[in-house]
């Protein structure tokens, strides 16, 4: 098996990764860094995907406090209040890094200074962005940056494991795939930084690019590590109905909403009145979403099985010269976004729960560090729309700052050629393997189940309905084969996304099996109400352990210091599941006016 | 209706590609990336092609169509005729079927330097306040929108120069030196006209123009090769 | 399963760059220079080669410019000059672009090496052949009978032959492949996209005018020295075989020297200029044949 030895080895080029990769060189230039990315570096991966924008506290009417006030409410007090002041304290530092020393060119007002947009859920207009392609100009930008150092890249390389340097001791490096080669690699490396992206693309219906399989996820269950909040599952009100397209699910952002847009059932009503007549189709992503999701179960979606996106009142220039990209993109599966309403439905968007991090992106394990998205506890139950690119960023950079800081002082330390060997012919093993079963079928089985079952609401049976047949289609898997010849063997890649996607499913229902009440984006049926009371714990899992929950550190903002008012929401749960009984039988509290 | 895809494998037998022809099913709103998948899940699982993003965003999916560069994930069946003819990028070592070796492209795009030079090397450190550029300033109407590349390889492709002179740089190398030599924020602008100045750079582009024609998300790189030529940056 | 160890060099793309900003690389302008010689030397010449085009196969037809003929218009010092700053400018134009194109696809110092040598050598060797004609201006009382000759007046006409059926050929080969594959439904390469064509058209076009030109200077540089010879080949002309040619080269002409001016406009107008790319080349097309129809006239016999 071919080797490499380096003394960073960060998986992903997104956000995250390339902010790691970037600043691990700067703050020392001696060290060996390789970026290794499932994709093309710096083109794959969701955070090029971003459209509305990244939120920082630039103004001076705005603040940090204020930014995490908004963030802890969105979360419904679930995020880690440490890992939430990083983010809202330190993402005005690096919008300013971005423009002007890695290049990004962010939209501007008149007065020459950056245009913040409103965004659902934020008390100040705050969303910085380039047009309605953030992403593409951040990840861009990022990219073109690492030309200026001495960084390796190896695109189309997947992370297969983490792997240690004994059973039990720290992550020493990680079995690489070139897939694209067919080749495997031992990657040696003294810290490991996990940017994968995590990416729920599980359902039916997703948004994240299709190599997203939540392969940090299982690598990181896989190497021990204490996985968090997995059951909070951002679903985003408004993904595109493509017909039988893979762009369905496609998300069009939320600034549509936030300049006016309405939502429309299939019988032309603007439902969320019925929902939350305060903010209407502004209100944070899981309302909406939710109440998308429940006109569609009720039977008043459209015939395409969605309800309607209507921006069509703000005007046809306006719509086309604030958001080009998603006029383009409606426009080539025949949509006018611009004058007619728009086809669109829930869609999995953004995986809030991860792994477990300290502020400097530690976990339990040494050796590995965690960024972006495969990370948890930043955003709680609920992620405001401009936050994730932000944590991408904000903790990327954080990332590779610890681990050059970290690559000082670890010494260096082979990884266990015994795992590796394991880990390979494990990966291996469904090469040539005739006769078997399809890896796509398991795939849409898994997609189904968890849209049906560990979707926007959720309830006991459908969630151990949904373990079982999570369960089957990891035997079913042991039995998928990929036709012989690994290069560029797109089958035999599909099987291997196919055990990321169950292990995440897997975590996922397991969560949300647990959790007995419903926060943000997790709701269950049998407990629609919120329970602060019992249930403001982050629910935590590791390989060989039962489920166990912490309780939250309300280190800086509680609920009783957020119940002031504002458009808010306060402690009365989803107003959508209202007319639910609470568990307990009391009747259920009423929504605030 | 038929897909005719070209196959080939370097490390196979045949010197040579081969066409092959597929029966998909069109449904609706089906892209020619879709249509891969469908062929790769029902019909042929060694066929080998790249994608990501699958809205036309990463430029991962770049391929050939019925002749014409451009996006596998954003052009729709419904729209050409068939059968659809389904290519390697040109210019491009081929790897397998459709996945070509984009390594001389980057070593291309590398060579201008395509990252922006501030006051400040490093990272660290605090950073100064962005510019003040009001919205709406001419030094922008031009570069903003060649900002929007995604590097997909189309224009590479399609560039008959890039066929027949091994040193041009390209349309999308040049097109980066443009929008940072048109960026009033960019320190490394005389560096970077000169460097496109010299053989292998804006001279050895004859307009042709297939490079406006096929570009996915609107740049016009012979645009940007004018401007450079003409020394006339923020207009 | 070969095991090799990567170290930290050999990961794929990787990339090293060890400062900013690049080093000057050896070869320097060449390029530009090419670029900008085309340009001006296009320019002055546009005027001339349309005045002379139109005198050689609009006012009359190319077999009728016998020594009798040259010796009229060299009678003026004026024509002399302007012939042989035409033939300075056209030679050295096309020198320029004949030289780039195989320029640019060669690598190597030594073949980069002999195809400079060989321009030079050309450019000088037909220069002076065509300047001495110029300067010398009649013919001198060398009136050798033909027959006197020998080979040299097959070998003449026989590369004006030479070069028509090349051409023709050329022509032929390119329909025949597109067609076949047009038929069986194969992909045409660049081919549909009418820049391609514009491109292609324009240095096929300054080939075959280059090609014709090294010809016609030694023909022309037979009429001081041996008129009668001149004459012969002069006749030439005539030939049915080479009508198509000859019509083909007053199209490549007009084409070359108007497709020339449209990239120089299109060039001035950058941004204004985007969407009239393939308007103006169907446009081109249209004026070169239309303007290309009189010179067939005159070939077949008809006179203004």
């Amino acid at each position: 098996m071919d080797t490499l030895r380096c003394d960073a080895l960060i998986l992903g080029s997104g956000g995250a990764g390339l902010m790691a990769a970037l600043h691990a060189y700067d703050a020392d230039p001696r060290l060996r860094i390789v970026v290794a990315s499932k994709g093309l570096v710096g083109k794959s991966g969701c955070t090029r995907l971003v459209q509305g924008g990244f939120n920082a506290a630039l103004d001076p009417d705005d603040s940090p406090a204020l930014h995490f006030r908004d963030t802890i409410l969105g979360g419904q007090f679930l995020n880690d209040q440490e890992l939430a002041w990083v983010l809202v304290s330190e993402a005005p530092e690096i919008i300013r890094r971005l423009e002007t020393k890695i290049g990004v060119f962010f939209d501007r007002r008149k007065d020459g200074r950056i245009h913040q947009k409103a965004f659902a859920g934020q008390s100040f207009d705050r969303t910085v962005h380039r047009g309605d392609l953030t992403g593409i100009e951040i990840v861009s930008r990022l990219h073109d940056q690492l030309f200026a150092r001495d960084i390796r890249l190896l695109d189309e390389t997947r992370a297969v494991d983490l792997i240690h340097d004994r059973p039990g001791g720290r992550v020493a490096g990680a079995l690489l795939l070139r897939h694209t080669a067919g080749e495997f690699v031992l990657a040696q490396a003294r810290v490991v930084v996990l940017a994968t992206g995590g990416g729920p693309r599980m359902y039916t219906f997703s948004a994240p690019s299709l190599e997203k399989t939540g392969d940090g996820y299982a690598m990181a269950y896989r190497a021990g590590c204490d996985l968090i909040d997995m059951e909070m599952m951002q679903f985003h009100p408004t993904g595109l109905l493509a017909g039988a397209s893979r762009l369905s699910g496609m998300v069009l952002e939320e600034g549509l909403r936030g300049a006016g847009a309405h939502l429309l059932n299939g019988r032309g009503e603007r439902f969320m009145a019925r929902y939350d007549p305060a903010r209407m189709e502004r209100a944070t992503r899981d309302v909406v979403a939710r109440a998308s999701y429940l006109e569609i179960m009720d039977g008043r979606g459209t015939p395409a099985g969605g309800v309607l996106l209507d921006a069509s009142h703000l005007g046809a220039e306006f719509v086309l010269a604030h958001f080009p990209g998603m006029a383009r993109r409606c426009a080539e599966v025949g949509y006018d976004l611009a004058r007619r309403p728009v086809d669109v439905i829930p869609t999995a968007h953004f995986h809030m729960g991860g792994v477990r991090i300290d502020p400097a992106c530690a976990t339990g394990t040494a050796g590995l560090l965690v960024a972006g998205e495969d990370a948890g506890g930043v955003h709680g139950a609920n992620r405001l729309g401009g936050n994730g690119v932000a944590e991408s960023c904000v903790f990327g950079a954080r990332a590779g700052l610890a681990a050059a800081a970290l690559c000082a002082t670890l010494p260096d330390a082979a990884p266990d050629g015994r795992e590796a060997e394991d880990a390979r012919r494990a990966a291996a093993a469904p090469l040539g393997r005739g006769g078997g079963e399809s890896a796509f079928a398991i795939r849409d089985a898994l997609l189904s189940t968890m849209w049906h079952d560990v979707g926007l609401v959720r309830d006991e049976a459908g969630l151990r309905r949904a373990l079982g047949q999570i369960g089957m289609l990891e035997e079913r898997l042991e039995r998928a084969g990929a036709p012989a010849g690994p290069r560029a063997n797109l089958v035999w890649q599909q099987i291997l996304d196919c055990r990321g996607l169950l292990t995440s499913a897997r975590l996922t229902a397991t969560a949300a099996l647990y959790r007995h009440e419903s926060r943000g984006s997790h709701a269950r049926r049998d407990f629609p109400a919120r329970d602060d009371a019992r249930w403001l714990v982050h629910i935590h899992q590791a390989a060989g352990r039962t489920p166990w929950t912490e309780p939250v550190q309300l280190s800086r903002l509680t609920p009783q210091d957020a119940a002031a008012p504002g458009p808010m929401r306060g402690p009365g749960g989803d107003p959508s599941l209202q007319d639910r009984p609470a568990r307990d039988g009391t009747a259920p509290r009423p929504a605030p006016a | 209706m038929i897909v005719r895809v070209r196959r080939f494998d370097p490390a196979g037998r045949a010197r040579r590609g081969r066409w092959q022809d597929y029966r998909v099913e069109p449904r609706p709103m089906m892209s020619v990336l879709d249509a891969l998948f469908w062929i790769l899940e029902h019909d042929d699982p060694t066929l080998a092609f790249r994608y990501s993003c699958r809205a036309g965003m990463c430029g991962s999916c770049a391929m050939v169509i019925n002749g014409q560069e451009g996006l596998a994930c954003a052009r729709r069946l419904a729209q050409l005729r068939s059968p659809v003819s389904v290519e390697p990028l040109r210019s491009l070592p081929v790897v397998k079927d459709l996945l070509v070796d984009l390594r001389p492209f980057f070593e291309k795009y590398r060579a201008v330097d395509p990252f922006y030079v501030g006051d400040e090397a490093s990272l660290l450190g605090p950073a100064p306040e962005p510019a003040a550029v009001p919205s709406g300033d001419p030094s922008r109407t031009v570069v903003d929108r060649q900002i929007d590349c995604i590097s997909c390889g189309a224009c590479y492709s399609a560039c008959p120069v890039v066929g027949l002179v091994p040193d041009f740089l390209g349309p999308a190398a040049l097109n980066r030196a443009y929008a940072l030599a048109a960026d009033t924020r960019d320190r490394a602008g005389a560096e970077r006209r000169r460097r496109v100045a010299e053989d292998g750079g804006v001279y050895a582009c004859h307009g042709v123009g297939n490079c406006v024609t096929v570009c996915p998300v609107g740049v016009n790189p012979l645009l940007s090769i004018q401007l450079l030529r003409k020394g006339a940056i923020h207009r | 399963m070969s095991t090799r160890s990567y170290l930290f060099n050999c990961c794929a793309k990787a990339r090293f760059i060890d400062k900013p900003l690049r080093p000057r690389r050896a070869e320097t302008g060449r390029q530009a220079l090419t670029w900008y010689y085309l340009r001006i030397s296009g320019a002055l010449m546009v005027a001339l080669v349309l005045v002379h085009l139109f005198l050689m196969h609009y006012a009359a037809a190319p077999s009728t410019t016998t020594s009798a003929f040259v010796t009229a218009r060299w009678s003026a010092t004026g024509w002399r000059a302007f012939d042989g700053v035409l033939l300075l400018l056209a030679l050295t134009h096309g020198l320029a672009g004949a030289h780039g194109m195989v320029r640019d696809a060669v690598r190597g110092p030594r073949a980069r090496a002999v195809v400079d040598a060989a321009s030079i050598i050309v450019g000088a060797a037909f220069a002076g052949l065509g300047v001495a004609a110029a300067l010398s201006g009649s013919p001198h009382r060398l009136a050798d009978p033909p027959a006197a000759y020998g080979w040299v007046p097959g070998v003449l006409i026989g590369s004006l032959v030479g070069v028509a059926t090349v051409t023709y050929a050329a022509i032929a080969a390119v329909i025949v492949v597109l067609g076949w594959r047009l038929a069986r439904g194969e992909p045409i390469g660049r081919w549909s996209y009418p820049g391609q064509w514009a491109f292609a058209l324009n240095r096929a076009a300054g080939a075959g005018i280059l090609a014709f030109l090294l010809v016609h200077v030694i023909d022309v540089a037979l009429f001081p020295f041996a008129p009668a010879l001149y004459d012969r080949t002069v006749a030439a002309y005539a030939m049915p075989y080479l009508a198509p040619m000859e019509v083909g080269l007053v199209a490549a002409v007009l084409y070359h020297a108007l497709d020339g001016l449209r990239l120089m406009v299109l060039e001035a107008l950058d941004r204004r200029a985007t969407a009239l790319g393939t308007p103006s080349f169907v446009a081109l097309l249209v004026l070169t044949a239309t303007l290309s129809l009189p010179a067939l006239a005159v070939l077949l016999g008809w006179r203004p």
